[in-house]
């Protein structure tokens, strides 16, 4: 974003190197795509989504319900350390109100703060809520407009 | 089994004569090749294990792609493209489509894509929505004076004004966007914006020597959104956006 | 924060129910586990963390290694639909 000097009508800009955040968009929705039937499944991508849900349940309810219900058993990966104690070592004090908003700093982006008490959608495998509320909250698969 | 046969995870197809110039580590860590005929040659590692572990292995695409793309034109893959073996990515995916992808890799040639998006600052777009929607701000005034009950409906329908007064603000931002920055690119996408506060997402397939020009035009549009939208530009980066297989016709338009 | 709850903490804010404001913490919990830009966000506190060194490489490739799971969640990767096929 830095501007440089100044060139016909205003500051010539120069895009900033793409980080994490600004590709990981791209990367899961667009590239070429082969056609499925020489796609083999990705085993382990298919594993760890489900872990991922089991992950966000647990969080959510140990986030919840502290003092009364116990954490879900999960498989982990070899070299990670688990998520749940990751968390547990980066929660502070585990006083996650209701009211917690959006992810706040570092150490928040792995506890989520969420709270979800709609059980049916974290039981269903893969499923997203349908948009009821508002605009633009959650979007199912991204779709390009072209310019015309 | 023979090597030939191991699944393979494929990252990106590039110009064969390019192929030599690529070297890295994949997923799993495992060293890039490439698999190559009719002048083409697919970015590919041999998939030892059974598992992977997804989103480690995002930042190892995302790795190979950005370096390669250092060197030469690649047309990014898919994340999460497994194919049988060498053999499947010469037979299945180069072969019969050889044309087609020398065809896009022409296109793509000598070209980066960058991304353009806006984000509201809330307060402040909320402040304005306020400021310039009577409508709003009666019913906002309506509203704070009654109890949950009494003011049931008119805080729906209070919201339901302020989401309208954004989305038609949306609009407007990201016409005048695309209609600033469209001029001074090859071709132009607008994603869908996934959240509350996002204003547009767009990518720019831009020439390489046009990167200039097309800077000036974002400086511009930053100076004419204001402080109302934070622009971000960010690039330049692997077209994966403009990797798809009508691609021809988006830059038709432009020839 | 969400839109309504956002709209009444401007400035002559005026009293808020508790029912209506639970429901909209409600709304809002649930935009928020769908919400992109919360990754987003937590993505680039966390390479702004890299940068300025306060996390060690571990704890954030794990953090962030959460994040794009919770997002390859949020979009159902374990069975997406295809676009752009090649024929």
């Amino acid at each position: 974003m830095a501007a440089v000097a100044r060139s016909g009508g205003g500051y010539l800009e120069r895009p900033r190197p793409s980080g994490l955040a600004d590709v990981i968009d791209v990367i899961l929705d667009k590239g070429l795509v082969i056609d499925a039937y020489v796609r083999v499944s990705l085993i382990g991508i298919e594993i760890l989504t489900i872990d991922a849900r089991i992950v966000i349940a647990s969080v959510d309810t140990y986030l919840r319900f502290a003092e009364a219900v116990g954490r879900l058993d999960i498989q982990q990966a070899d070299d990670s350390q688990g998520l749940p104690e990751l968390m547990e070592s980066m929660t502070s004090g585990g006083a996650q109100s209701k009211t917690k908003g959006a992810l706040e700093g570092v150490k928040d982006a792995i506890t989520g703060g969420d709270d979800d008490d709609d059980d049916k959608d974290k039981q269903s495998s893969g499923s997203r809520r349908s948009s009821s509320s508002g605009s633009s909250s959650s979007r199912s698969r991204s779709r390009s407009r072209k310019s015309s | 089994m023979p090597q030939a046969d191991a699944r393979v995870y494929v990252y990106g197809v590039l110009p064969g004569a390019d192929a030599p110039k690529v070297s890295a580590d994949g997923v799993e860590q495992a060293h890039v090749r490439t698999v190559e005929h009719a002048g083409l040659a697919a970015l590919v590692s041999t998939l030892e294990g059974d598992e992977l572990a997804a989103a480690r292995e995002v930042r190892a695409h995302w790795r190979v792609l950005e370096h390669a793309s250092k060197s030469a034109t690649v047309l990014p893959v898919r994340f999460g493209t497994v194919l049988e073996g060498d053999r499947a990515v010469r037979d299945l995916l180069l072969e019969p489509n050889a044309e087609r992808l020398t065809e896009m890799l022409d296109e793509l040639a000598g070209r980066v894509q960058l991304n353009v998006r806006g984000d509201y600052d809330e307060a402040r777009l909320l402040r304005e929505v306020v400021r310039t929607s009577p409508q709003v701000a009666a019913l906002r005034d309506r509203v704070s004076k009654v109890s949950d009950s009494a003011g049931y409906y008119d805080r729906i329908r209070l919201g339901e004004l302020v989401a309208a007064q954004i989305a038609a603000r949306r609009e407007q931002d990201a016409s005048l966007a695309m209609a600033r920055l469209e001029p001074f690119a090859v071709s132009a996408r607008a994603e869908e914006v996934s959240s509350q506060n996002g204003a547009f997402k767009l990518a720019f397939l831009v020439e390489s020597g046009e990167m200039d020009t097309f800077g000036e035009a974002v400086g511009l549009l930053r100076e004419d959104l204001g402080e109302r939208v934070r622009l971000t530009y960010v690039g330049p980066l692997p077209p994966y956006t403009f990797a798809e297989t009508d691609l021809s016709a988006g830059t038709a338009a432009w020839a | 924060m969400g839109l309504i709850t956002g709209l009444l903490t401007l400035p002559l804010a005026p009293v808020r129910g508790t029912v209506w404001l639970a429901e909209r913490i409600q709304e809002q919990a649930e935009d928020e586990l769908y919400d992109e830009s919360a990754i987003r966000q937590g993505l680039l506190d966390l390479d702004a963390a890299r940068q300025a060194g306060t996390l060690d490489e571990d704890e954030i490739a794990a953090a962030e290694d959460a994040l794009i799971e919770r997002l390859m969640w949020i979009r159902g990767l374990a069975g997406e639909e295809s676009h752009g096929r090649i024929e």
